[in-house]
């Protein structure tokens, strides 16, 4: 008997002991856990801080992928309305999510740092296509702090053309 | 030692630009005695006895240079050199300019001696003056029998063109000289095949300079061994020196071959400014290496000075008193070869640029210490690297002023970061 | 050989290797990579970069292994310490001002200064100052980009443009470091060999403005194949990505190209994959070609033709084309003809040429290299078969080789040569008096107004004096065909021992092949006259047949007789008889009378349009099988690079519609090749087709009015000359959107003279008349014309210059300009 209710008062105990301890469970969706700074979530591709896309559409992202899950097909920037700095922009730009091994080779092999993997792990979708990302839906939303490297990437001025004598 | 001027003898005095004053001074005898006395090898051979070195930089045996020539029935060309571009020399403008008819000898002479089919002359563009005496010089001596058909009854011919250059330094280097006379960009030619192979137009060619060619006729006149006796025996003859740069009495010397670097400063030009004391001076223009204070005993002949790791080169002497700043100037020199390069080689395209806006910054104020590192790096890169010697003549000044007044650009380049063990 | 051998120690391995060797061919003879960039194996040693400076024993200085020919007994280090720091010195200096734009840059992943960085260059920069910028992205020329501050100034471009082209057009500016690539007189980069310098480019600096941001090298599917622009037939290297044609460039070889490409086998390519390209069959239904299905196509054919030959004879039908397919395809062509129609009008020619190779005096492309005399006859080497010109320059400018042009069109070129020139018609009597001086005659039969005798003796003694003599043709006119033959027996036959080398550039690619396989009235495969009772046999067992049909009509003959409404079914192949044929109105006349005709082609060209059923065929990507040159020269593509899509190949058309037809037909490659053995012809990668018979050139009794001018002018009338120009023709030309930038305009071409005569400028507009036919053009002033002629390119879409049936007097008349409302 006088064990029965020791053990009762030790299990009440630790209830009792567990109530006052900080919760491990989250409210997921509302509450997220906290991920690693070097945790490799959805692609997203930077702009610079003046609006241009850092995306130069050098393709060196699909050639380090492993997976073959991106897809750039470069196009030569309109002067009047550059997208990009420089004489190239990615005009089609695609990450197929579900081919993607989220390993961040391309991350490093992004010369101009603009692809880069975020924390955002919630992928999921109702088709095959709506997983192959679209270069709209990667594109980040705000401006990013880096500045365009002028040396590197003077403006694009358009084609010259021969001045003849 | 008392010396009389050869080649200058008379400038200043005479007006040598008459056709008449220069043969009262017995000008156009040696082209008639070997005309009519010698044959063309004898007239070589007399020049290769003299031991002539040609005056135009190298220093090359001139009668040895003309032996090379092949013996395959195609015209050859005989073109002088009058590109006078090196800066601090100045010797051949007044050749050019005060004593035409003695170059018109001395070239005949030598187209006599090489057979060759033309002569031209190549002269600067900006020796107007000098073009205009030259044409005058010509169309006297054409009046005179001694260019054209059948020169003075001896059946030999002889046509002289004359050429402006359009104002590029690389074109003073034979080859560049060639394909600018041939309507082409002045670029050096590869090497071999050498001009006296394949030259003007694809013919065999002899480029000699001006004073190399004003030597002849004297040659001719007075014999080798008068020659051979004037100055050390290695390179003798007499030598136009131009002296520039910060002496009391700046200009043209002519002076027996192997005069000493002291005399020639000092007793000469009339020593330093007063208060100044000597600091260096550039004996061959400004693309050869400085003879600082040790070098003074040095004699100014071409093995002399090469022995003391320079070069006579066109013996164009500048001299530096201890007010100038090295640095400086090694960005004035650098800065017109990085503007003569003619673009070919890599290393000399984009060395001699390099070279400038390395020294341009640090006198700016904004020297690092990496840039005397790669300064001396070019030693290697540049040297020797390239079609033509304009590299070597761009390191020329720049190497030797850090070597002897490393101090001087150390400081330009900030103090080396020290560096905790 | 006789060559002297020497020997040399590189790195301490020996190598023999003929006198006069460069250093760096030898060093790569035992497999030692002597980094380059300015040399070239096809251009002059220029020196320049000094990238492959190596050291040699008993020289003071490191010496350029590019420049530097071998001695004997020469001992060469290129692993010291000495030659990795210059190597590292010159890579340093190429990159202080080259842009770190290789993300962007074309060249990226097949650029030589990447490499070579990477193989021996410092890992960083020591540059402090900020980069210095020159002229990005310059329109060089219709397909050249120019980026000089990638530009490395190793002069390759210049070089090949002065060397090979052997054009003066491009040229070094400025001096030093602001050394500038550029054009003479700042006139744009315009010849038809541009796009060579884009290989030649070690950096990315001259760029292909076609393929420009397509593609990275490393995303191209790379398929070897032969270029179908012409009868030189290039090895050239299709370059795909996501299916789509990007890039052609060169293979070398040196039996056809030499490693040089035209602008128009290398930059016409977007026309595989236009939008206009026809994917489906279509049928004639009340008035309109409709889209049908493939089946519903070839019912309709087999139907009418089967109905056609029931009710008028095999003869009723005729089959045109096939010189732009392959040579599988063209003898199954003449198969489905021969056997499956029951005809033996069969023609591959449409344009007016009458041969492409004859079996005498044969040539190879090669011989042009090697000739020290050349004769133009009536040809244009230049606008027919590009790749041609280049040996012909070279060997003028470079062996001092001797040129000699006859005909009503003449040729350019940088250095003297011979010109005969003389009205339509008339080369014929000057090749007659040719031959006849050549035999020997004392008096010379009648020559052309303007040709003196004393020139035809000038060319006999020129003739004389070649030992290797290349003769051009154009195939056109049989009479002078004939003559031409006659001067070259006549010359062969003179004292002294000489080679002669007749080649003929074919108006299509495969004028030769077709030729070879019997897509000839009267011939079958191999030139086997039709009337051989043994090849009968044989064939009739091959092909299970009880009677062979006869000798034929020709297109001439085919055209007439349905115009005239003999012949009532028409197959077309790949031939828009509309814009070649010399006669466009008996074509047209021909394809309105005729019941029924069937065009197979590409696209819905002129003469599709007035087809019943048009069957979508599919370009030269989608094929596999052989190809015959001009001299006869059997390449082979191995693979199909693409699915032919909604088209058909042209071999698996005849095959359907064979099939169509009730025929058990086996038409896979194997099957034909074994057909080809029972024939006795050997077809096979490398073999050389013999050429046709001189017999194709008509009877040898000609008649006397053979050799006067066609067509004689009357007061204020010039003589209308049809010339080949590159950049005209419809067909696929016309609807490839690279091309549009240099497609020939509608441009007439005067001599200066005639132009001021009549009282005209350069640029206005003008109409040629004669008769009820008018074409207009815009003037234009060119020295080579003959005076008194003008000269139309032949197969503007815009003004097809065979309105007027050939060569013919027109009036020329200045429009006025139409005010727009």
């Amino acid at each position: 008997m006088a064990n029965m209710l020791t053990a009762i008062a030790k299990g009440l105990g630790t209830t009792l002991r567990v109530m006052f301890k900080p919760k491990v469970t989250l409210e997921y969706p509302e509450v997220k856990k906290p991920r690693s700074q070097r945790f490799r979530g959805r692609h997203e591709l930077r702009i610079y801080e003046n609006g241009l896309e850092m995306c130069v559409g050098c393709e060196l992202c699909q050639v380090a992928c492993p997976a073959h899950a991106i897809t750039v097909i470069a196009a030569e920037n309109d002067p009047n309305n550059p997208r990009s700095p420089g004489e190239r922009y990615g005009y089609k730009y695609q990450v197929d999510l579900l081919r993607c091994i989220f390993c961040g080779y391309c991350e490093e092999a992004c010369p101009t740092e603009c692809l880069h993997l975020t924390q955002e792990f919630e992928l999921a979708a109702f088709s095959r296509e709506a997983l192959v990302y679209q270069k709209e839906q990667l594109l980040a939303r705000a401006p990013s702090h880096f500045k365009v490297p002028e040396n590197v990437y003077p403006p694009y001025t358009g084609r010259k053309v021969l001045v003849a004598e | 030692m008392s010396f009389e001027p050869v080649l200058t003898k008379g400038i200043g005095v005479l007006d040598l630009n008459d056709i008449r004053v220069y043969e009262a001074q017995g000008g156009y005898q040696a082209l008639r005695k070997a005309l009519k006395q010698m044959t063309p090898d004898e007239v070589r051979e007399e020049v290769t006895r003299s031991n002539l070195r040609g005056r135009g930089g190298a220093g090359f045996p001139t009668g040895r240079k003309w032996s090379f020539l092949p013996n395959d029935g195609r015209p050859r060309y005989l073109v002088c050199n009058a590109d006078e571009s090196e800066p601090g020399t100045c010797n051949n403008r007044i050749l050019i300019q005060w004593h035409p008819h003695q170059l018109i000898e001395g070239i005949l002479l030598a187209a006599y001696a090489i057979g060759a089919a033309k002569s031209f002359i190549y002269i600067r563009g900006e020796f107007y003056r000098g073009y205009k005496s030259l044409m005058a010089a010509i169309e006297q001596a054409r009046a005179r029998g001694y260019i054209g058909e059948n020169i003075l009854g001896s059946g030999w011919s002889q046509e002289i063109v004359v050429h402006r250059g359009a104002g590029a330094y690389i074109c003073g280097e034979e080859s560049a000289l060639l394909n600018s006379l041939e309507g082409k960009r002045g670029e050096p030619r590869l090497k071999p095949p050498f001009p006296a192979v394949v030259g003007l137009y694809g013919m065999p060619t002899i480029v000699n300079n001006v004073e190399t060619l004003s030597c002849v006729p004297h040659i001719i006149n007075r014999g080798a061994e008068w020659f051979a006796s004037i100055g050390p025996a290695s390179s003798p003859g007499p030598k136009i020196y131009s002296v520039s740069g910060l002496v009391r009495r700046p200009g043209n010397y002519e002076l027996p071959m192997g005069v000493t670097l002291r005399e020639l400063i000092f007793e000469h030009a009339g020593g330093m400014l007063p208060g100044r004391t000597f600091k260096a001076a550039s004996p061959g223009g400004s693309s050869t290496p400085i003879l600082v204070e040790q070098h003074l005993d040095t004699p100014l002949d071409f093995d002399s000075v090469r022995a003391a790791g320079s070069m006579l080169g066109t013996a164009g002497v500048i001299v530096y008193d201890n007010t100038v700043s090295m640095p400086k100037v090694a960005e004035y020199f650098s800065r017109f070869y990085a503007g003569e390069s003619c673009g070919q080689c890599t290393p000399c395209r984009e060395g001699t640029n390099w070279m400038y806006r390395i020294l341009r910054r640090m006198q700016a104020g904004g020297g690092q210490p990496v840039d005397l590192e790669v300064l001396r790096s070019m030693g290697t890169t540049m040297s020797g690297t390239t079609i033509c010697p304009l590299a070597d003549a761009s390191l020329g000044f720049v190497l030797s002023a850090m070597k002897y007044f490393p101090e001087e650009f150390e400081a330009l380049a900030g103090a080396p970061k020290e560096v905790r063990v | 050989m006789s060559q002297e051998l020497v020997t040399v120690t590189i790195d301490g391995r020996t190598v023999q290797v003929p006198k006069g060797t460069l250093l760096v061919e030898a060093a790569k003879q035992v497999g030692i990579h002597i980094p380059v960039f300015c040399y070239h194996p096809k251009l002059d040693p220029a020196g320049l970069c000094r990238m492959c400076l190596v050291q040699v024993e008993k020289m003071p200085k490191p010496v350029t292994a590019c420049t530097t020919p071998v001695t004997d007994g020469m001992v060469v280090h290129t692993q010291t310490q000495l030659v990795s720091d210059l190597r590292k010195g010159v890579l340093e200096f190429l990159l202080l001002n080259h842009p770190l734009d290789c993300p962007v840059c074309d060249k990226g992943g097949e650029c030589d200064l990447q490499d070579l960085t990477f193989a021996y260059g410092a890992g960083t920069s020591r540059l402090v100052d900020p980069k210095e910028h020159k002229p990005k992205a310059v329109d060089l020329g219709p397909f050249i980009v120019l980026d000089e501050e990638r530009c490395i100034l190793c002069r390759r471009c210049v070089r090949y443009d002065h060397e090979v082209a052997c054009e003066t057009q491009l040229v070094v500016e400025e001096r030093g470091h602001h050394n500038l690539i550029a054009t003479a007189k700042g006139q744009p980069y315009e010849h038809h060999f541009t796009g060579n310098v884009i290989d030649l480019c070690p950096v990315g600096a001259l760029t292909s403005e076609l393929y420009r941001f397509k593609a990275r090298p490393w995303d191209l599917v790379k398929v070897p194949a032969i270029c179908t622009g012409c009868s030189v037939g290039c090895s050239v290297e299709l370059h795909f990505r996501h299916g789509r044609l990007l890039r052609v460039i060169p293979r070398d070889n040196p039996a056809t190209d030499g490693g040089w490409l035209c602008d128009r086998g290398r930059f016409q390519y977007q026309y595989v994959q236009s939008e206009e390209r026809l994917t489906q069959p279509l049928v004639r239904r009340n008035g309109e070609l409709v889209p049908v299905s493939w089946s519903e196509a070839l019912d309709e054919v087999a139907r009418r033709f089967r109905a056609i030959r029931e009710q008028h004879g095999g003869e009723a039908l005729g089959v045109i084309g096939g010189g732009r397919l392959t040579l599988e395809e063209a003898y199954l062509l003449q198969k489905l003809a021969r056997a499956a129609l029951g005809t033996g009008n069969v023609d591959h020619r449409v344009s007016g040429q009458v041969v492409a190779g004859l079996s005498q005096f044969p040539g190879r492309i090669a011989d042009l290299s090697e000739a020290d005399t050349y004769l133009l006859v009536d040809c244009l080497p230049l606008e027919t078969a590009p790749v041609l010109d280049i040996r012909i320059r070279r060997g003028l400018e470079r062996r001092r080789a001797r040129l000699v042009a006859i005909g009503s069109v003449l040729p350019r070129y940088r250095v003297r040569h011979g010109r005969i020139g003389v009205r339509p018609g008339e080369t014929a009597a000057v090749l007659r008096a040719l031959a006849a001086a050549l035999a020997g005659a004392k008096e010379l039969p009648a020559l052309p107004a303007g040709v003196d005798p004393e020139t035809i003796r000038e060319l006999v003694a020129l003739l004389d004096k070649g030992q290797k003599i290349a003769v051009l043709w154009d195939g056109r006119d049989p009479a002078t065909g004939r003559t031409l033959l006659e001067a070259l027996r006549a010359l062969q036959g003179r004292p002294g021992s000489r080679s002669i080398h007749l080649l003929i550039p074919g108006e299509q690619p495969m004028s030769r092949g077709a030729a070879y396989m019997g897509l000839l009235p009267g011939y079958l495969p191999g030139y086997k006259p039709v009337t051989l009772a043994q090849v009968q046999e044989t064939l009739r067992r091959l092909w299970g047949l009880r009677q062979l049909p006869g000798k034929g009509l020709d297109t001439a003959g085919m055209l007439a007789a349905a115009a005239e409404g003999r012949l009532k079914g028409l197959y077309l192949v790949g031939a828009n008889l509309a814009l070649t044929w010399p006669d466009g109105d008996l074509v047209r006349k021909a394809l309105a009378q005729a019941e029924f005709v069937v065009v197979q082609d590409l696209f819905l060209t002129e003469t599709a349009r007035m087809a019943d059923v048009v069957l979508p065929a599919a370009p030269f990507t989608a094929k596999a099988g052989h190809y015959a040159n001009l001299d006869g020269l059997v390449q082979a593509v191995a693979q199909p690079a693409q699915s032919p899509g909604g088209a058909q190949t042209d071999l698996a058309i005849f095959g359907a519609l064979a099939r169509t037809l009730g025929l058990e037909w086996k038409t896979g490659v194997g099957e034909i090749a074994r057909e080809w053995q029972a024939l006795g012809l050997k077809v096979a990668e490398g073999a050389l087709l013999p050429g046709a018979p001189a017999d194709l050139l008509g009877p040898a009794a000609e008649p006397a009015a053979a050799g006067t001018a066609t067509v004689r002018a009357q007061d204020g009338e010039l003589i209308l000359v049809p010339v080949d120009r590159l950049y005209a023709g419809g067909g696929t030309l016309a609807f490839d959107p690279g091309m549009a930038r240099v497609a020939n305009r509608p441009e007439a071409y005067f001599h200066p003279e005639d132009l001021r005569r009549l009282g005209l400028a350069e640029g206005d507009p003008v109409t040629l008349s004669a008769g009820e036919a008018a074409v207009d053009l815009v003037a234009r002033a060119a020295a080579e014309v003959i005076p008194g002629t003008v000269q139309v390119p032949r197969g503007l879409p815009q003004a097809p210059v065979n309105r007027f049936g050939g060569a013919a007097a027109v009036r020329v008349t200045r429009r006025v300009a139409e005010v727009k409302a």
